[in-house]
């Protein structure tokens, strides 16, 4: 009985095989972009793992400072009070061949390192040791430091990440230009008894136990975290796909079920097999969304690739390995998902009464009270969204957004069924009035699909604006921060006084730009010099700033702070601000200082000589018109006294800096569009399991006269205007979700704020993306509306259930 | 002490391919450095500190002690200096490398350490005035800058010791007033020793403490070239006789022939340097198992003295197996004088 059933209920697929594709197709696109994106997560942490395993060394405990750096004179007290200790300093240095992370070792003291083992293509160890030091590298890196010119040998080697270099701690103190301090020390495990404790002797250094993992950047941290809720989101999308086709599925097989009940089987056993049907269907569509993931995966991996290595240095690689750990979790979140989307179906099957006649009324007036407890569902989510945001943090944005999100998303059907019965109620036209009375009755056949489409629609323009913004302020920012036309680093002070006497004869303008390194609150404080010059005061972004900021500054009594240090140490324009225990300063501007992870000050260049003696002048700004730019770089280059100099045209700076960054949004460019893509689908799948069902109730209206085409043309339009309305709502949505993302999480995350800029052009790109795939989605059912045979239609009297 | 190690040390600690150039890279050419002269005058307190545009250099301080119940112990505290390239220069830049050895042997075991840093941090170093020659928190310091009174402290992971050191006989010049030529090629190094010292000091040893007394030798040698290409190793004695007399010897090793050399030091403090080949020393015995090359009983011979001794290492397993490996122990002579002393071996592993 049991196999006759399962046999019975799984005929359902043969006679409907469009819809067990849609579910099919559904919980694989579902599982397939949510397995590329943890298949390449996955990658990038075992790529982590990889660089980690050749240049860490977990197995010692080590310290660190909690601004980053360790003066070079503590390691020599502690190595002095005996304790046994190997310095790293570690950076990201701009080679000729791009930004590269520098690992300087103390090769005496350091632990093995395979580089660095005999087995492998080691250096000279004199050569490695003396200046100007030997690089070690990854094949394709080293290549890439041959070809550009470099002052330090390089070698190649299989042991090392791409992208990074490792050499000797002298060579990385130059490369890094820092003589004076050191990333960590590590703890050697054989140390002599009795020992004054560290918490002792530095108390002020973070002591971290052996085999404590150290992750990748917390910058690379975030992208992953981006990544993974981008493939939560598409997941959610496919599973609004596959409850749509189960409750179809279910509802046209409830005749079926009758009959089966009626012949003895009981409701429990129906429901299991219901559930075991699903379980299969969602193994194989999980193992073809695997399949589908992967290829997905190996086409996005070199942007994340890309975006990885331009903005945060981190290791990657160009090749996608199969790993068992993103395999287990797609078929994990088919599995998960189709229950999900499943159970609420089936829990309605085992409460509908055994001989309730089925039809699609019947299905539409249950699916109304829904509509209506979901919207009740939805303002619920809101509202928790808005009392999370009340407690702050971090994790309360990401509460907040999500509650808003998904409660906005569980409105939207009673919102359209608003619409649509508040313009059938003012039409006149009868035809009209049907339009807009049957678009209401699909709404609850449509709803899923179109919540996905509101879903991804918001985070599209959501990302696009948070995106833009992004930007439109950093373009703006650095053309206010780079402000002159030409930087130039200078090696001696003879070549700088030549510079200055030089420049003054070509009647340009060059500004010393000297900067010391201190600590505010234990934090890492970069204070810059500034001289007295009008291009700071029409230029430097001020986020706000008392009256004549420039010349309290120029007074010596003035400081501006960068907006990352006025946040985290709450400072206000006014308040005092103590560079040093004798030198205090009022606040009288706050600047913004995007992307900086370090706390940073402006003094005038006399209090900076002042306060830090001896800072010699090394990098000058140029100002002068912008036709000679070329012109004056050509005669620094040429000049003997300016041998070494290093010229560069601020041009050259912004463009580079803004494609890494148009780098790392093409990858959730790519991801937003494949969210799209798949509500589309969503829609199509939702339109084609309906169509057994509108060809009843289309035929009255064909029988009173109203074309085939004409009416082909009604049911394309419903669908373009359902979804123009669902983009109405995306739209604000969108914008919300960016100015949470901008106003909220970004400063709660980094530190600084971004002003919401708005892209009208976007949202116009948005809406035909919008009706496109809805146009696309709808253009199936009705060209088979349109060429479909009368007495087909007609037919649809005899087969009213 | 003679042709001691040098910090070539880079070149076991780093990976490198055999290097082929005698013990520990002591036979390749020193280029930029500058190297020994026959001409050059020691003088005091000057050369007790270091000189960095010689390639190697060492403070070498070996002590034959005894505590109250007359059990033997012998203790190491060695600094070595080696030049990646000559001169000084503050920080990282600084050429210099800096080894600490450190050892308590008595028949039953032998506890030993190695500290390594890098020159021009603070970490480890030789001051001239008042003279202090240290590498993390070990030390050999004097008050003044002559090196007497010196105490001298050193930590391992399962050991440390102090000593106090009181000398009153003089300086003893190796080989040609201080010139001690290595090699019928003429390799040589600036030697000279203070063989003098009365010790007495605390031992920390996983037993418990240990209060010592005995003698000391310090030895400061520094060159850039000190062995031919040739030579793979040497053996080296410093033997406090009863009678009081001192002898330092040394032969080296090589593909073509042996090299010997070294110093008499008579009981008031006189020296007399012995001509190439006036020193005779002849392995009797070896070591069993694994180290059946390491010869730990000698014939040590000087005719022109009448000195005919047998030498027995009081610990055969003396190995120091660190970044460089070697052999360095205490021994007890018997035969025409008796008396106790440090032996060194290298280029036997």
């Amino acid at each position: 009985m049991r196999y006759a059933a399962f046999l019975t209920l799984l005929s359902h697929w043969r006679r409907h095989p469009v819809q067990l594709a849609t579910l099919c197709a559904g919980l694989a696109l579902a599982t397939a972009l949510w397995t590329a994106v943890q298949a390449i997560n996955s990658e990038a942490k075992a790529s982590y793992a990889r660089a980690a395993a050749m240049t860490q060394t977990p197995q010692y405990a080590t310290l660190t400072a909690k601004n980053g750096l360790i003066p070079l004179s503590q390691y020599t007290d502690l190595v002095r009070h005996g304790w046994r200790l190997s310095p790293v300093l570690e950076g990201r240095w701009i080679s000729a061949a791009g930004p590269l992370r520098v690992l300087g070792i103390e090769m005496l003291t350091h632990p093995p390192l395979p580089a660095l083992s005999p087995a492998d293509n080691a250096p000279d160890p004199i050569g490695f040791l003396t200046l100007p030091g030997q690089l070690a590298a990854s094949t394709a890196t080293a290549a890439a430091l041959t070809n550009a010119p470099a002052t330090s040998e390089v070698f190649a080697t299989d042991s090392l990440p791409d992208g990074m270099v490792l050499t000797d701690i002298a060579t990385a103190a130059k490369l890094l230009k820092n003589n004076n301090s050191i990333s960590r020390l590590i703890i050697a495990d054989q140390q002599q008894s009795g020992l004054t404790e560290l918490s002792v002797l530095a108390p002020d250094l973070i002591l971290s136990a052996a085999n404590t993992p150290i992750g990748p950047a917390a910058l690379a941290d975030s992208f992953h975290l981006n990544l993974t809720a981008f493939a939560l989101l598409a997941f959610t999308v496919g599973l609004f796909i596959v409850h749509g086709a189960i409750g179809l599925a279910a509802e046209q097989r409830r005749a079926t079920l009758r009959s089966l009940r009626a012949l003895g089987l009981p409701w429990k056993e129906a429901v299991s097999l219901l559930m075991a049907e699903l379980l299969l269907l969602a193994l194989l569509s999980g193992l073809a969304g695997v399949c589908l993931g992967y290829f997905a995966a190996g086409a996005l991996l070199p942007g994340v690739d890309a975006t990885l290595q331009g903005l945060y240095g981190a290791a990657q690689t160009n090749s996608l390995s199969i790993r068992s750990d993103w395999i287990f979790s797609g078929i994990a979140m088919s599995l998960f998902g189709a229950i999900a989307a499943g159970s609420h179906t089936l829990w309605k099957i085992s409460r509908l009464p055994l001989l309730s006649a089925p039809g699609v009324h019947a299905w539409a007036e249950a699916a109304s009270t829904s509509t209506k407890k979901l919207a009740l569902s939805g303002l619920c989510l809101i509202g928790g969204g808005f009392l999370a945001l009340q407690s702050g943090g971090l994790i309360a944005g990401f509460t907040f957004l999500s509650g808003i999100l998904l409660g906005v998303a569980l409105c939207l059907p009673l919102a359209l069924a608003t619409v649509a019965r508040a313009v059938a109620r003012k039409t006149q036209s009868p035809l009209a009035e049907w339009f807009w009375s049957d678009l209401q009755a699909q709404l609850p056949g449509l709803s899923l699909a179109l919540m996905a489409l509101l879903l991804a629609l918001t985070a599209n323009i959501g990302v696009s604006t948070m995106a833009g913004s992004f930007r439109l302020t950093f373009q703006t920012w650095m053309d206010q921060r780079l402000s002159a036309q030409i930087y130039v680093t200078v090696q001696t002070d003879a070549q700088a006084g030549s510079l200055v006497d030089w420049a003054a004869d070509q009647d340009i303008a060059a500004l010393p730009l000297r900067s010391a390194e201190g600590t505010y609150g234990q934090r890492r404080l970069e204070i810059y010099g500034v001289v007295n010059h009008p291009s700071y005061r029409s230029h430097w972004p001020m986020l706000s700033a008392g009256l004549e900021p420039w010349g309290a500054v120029a007074a010596g009594t003035g400081i501006l702070i960068s907006e990352q240090l006025a946040r985290r140490e709450d400072i206000n324009l006014g308040d005092p601000f103590a560079l040093t225990p004798s030198a205090s300063f009022k606040v009288v501007g706050i600047y913004s200082d995007y992307g900086n992870p370090h706390g940073q000050v402006v003094v005038s260049m006399a209090q900076l000589d002042t306060l830090f003696p001896g800072i010699p002048s090394r990098r000058f700004a140029l100002h002068m018109d912008k036709t000679r730019v070329e012109d004056i770089i050509n005669l620094i280059s040429q000049e003997p006294d300016f041998e070494g100099t290093n010229p560069v045209n601020q041009s050259a700076v912004k463009a580079r800096a803004l494609s890494i960054f148009d780098r790392t949004f093409l990858v959730t460019d790519a991801l937003g569009i494949l969210t799209l893509a798949v509500a589309g689908f969503a829609i199509f799948t939702n339109l084609l399991t309906l169509w057994d069902r509108r060809l009843s109730q289309l035929a009255p209206l064909l029988a009173l006269g109203v074309t085939r085409r004409h009416l082909a043309i009604l049911d394309l339009t419903r669908s373009l205007v359902l979804a123009l309305l669902t983009f109405l709502v995306a739209l604000p949505l969108g914008l919300v979700l960016a100015w949470i993302l901008l106003k909220i999480i970004n400063p709660e995350a980094f530190g600084w704020q971004l002003p919401l800029h708005f892209f009208p052009d976007e949202w116009l790109k948005m809406a035909i993306l919008s009706i496109t795939a809805a146009a696309i989605a709808a253009a199936i059912p009705c060209l088979r509306l349109w060429y479909l045979q009368p007495a087909a239609l007609l037919g649809g009297f005899n087969n009213e259930r | 002490m003679n042709a001691r190690i040098i910090l070539a040390f880079l070149v076991s600690v780093l990976p490198l391919a055999a290097i082929g150039q005698g013990f520990a890279g002591l036979g390749t050419v020193a280029e930029g450095f500058e190297n020994p002269r026959p001409d050059y005058e020691i003088t005091f307190p000057k050369d007790h500190a270091a000189h960095p545009n010689y390639r190697i250099e060492w403070w070498y301080l070996t002590a034959n002690l005894q505590d109250e119940n007359g059990r033997a112990f012998g203790v190491q505290w060695t600094l070595f200096r080696s030049a990646l390239r000559p001169g000084q220069a503050a920080g990282w830049d600084n050429p210099q490398i800096w080894m600490g050895h450190a050892a308590v042997t008595s028949a039953q075991m032998h506890l030993t350490t190695e500290r390594l840093e890098r020159g021009g941090l603070g970490t480890a170093g030789v001051d001239a005035n008042p003279f202090t020659a240290w590498i993390g928190n070990w030390q050999m310091a004097s008050t003044g800058a002559d090196l007497t009174p010196l105490s001298v402290s050193a930590y391992g992971e399962d050991f440390s010791y102090t000593l106090n050191l009181l000398a009153d006989t003089p300086y003893v010049l190796n080989g040609d007033f201080g010139y001690s030529v290595k090699s019928p090629d003429g390799q040589a190094s600036h030697y000279y020793s203070q063989p003098g010292y009365r010790a007495s000091g605390t031992l920390s040893l996983p037993e418990g403490p240990v209060k010592v007394t005995g003698s000391a030798w310090l030895d400061r040698e520094w060159s850039s070239q000190p062995l031919s290409a040739e030579q793979k190793g040497w053996d080296w004695f410093s033997l406090h006789f009863d009678t009081g007399s001192k002898l330092m010897g040394f032969r080296l090793r090589s593909s073509t022939g042996e090299f010997s050399s070294g110093t008499w030091i008579n009981p008031d403090g006189t020296a007399e340097p012995l001509a190439p080949g006036e020193f005779i020393a002849r392995p009797v015995e070896f070591a069993e198992g694994a180290d059946s090359q390491i010869p730990v009983e000698w014939q040590v011979k000087v005719p022109a003295h009448n000195l005919a001794v047998t030498i027995n290492a009081l610990n055969p397993a003396s190995w120091m197996d660190h970044s460089v490996t070697y052999w360095e122990g205490p021994v007890h002579a018997s035969g025409s004088h008796s008396g106790v002393g440090y032996l060194e071996m290298t280029g036997y592993r």
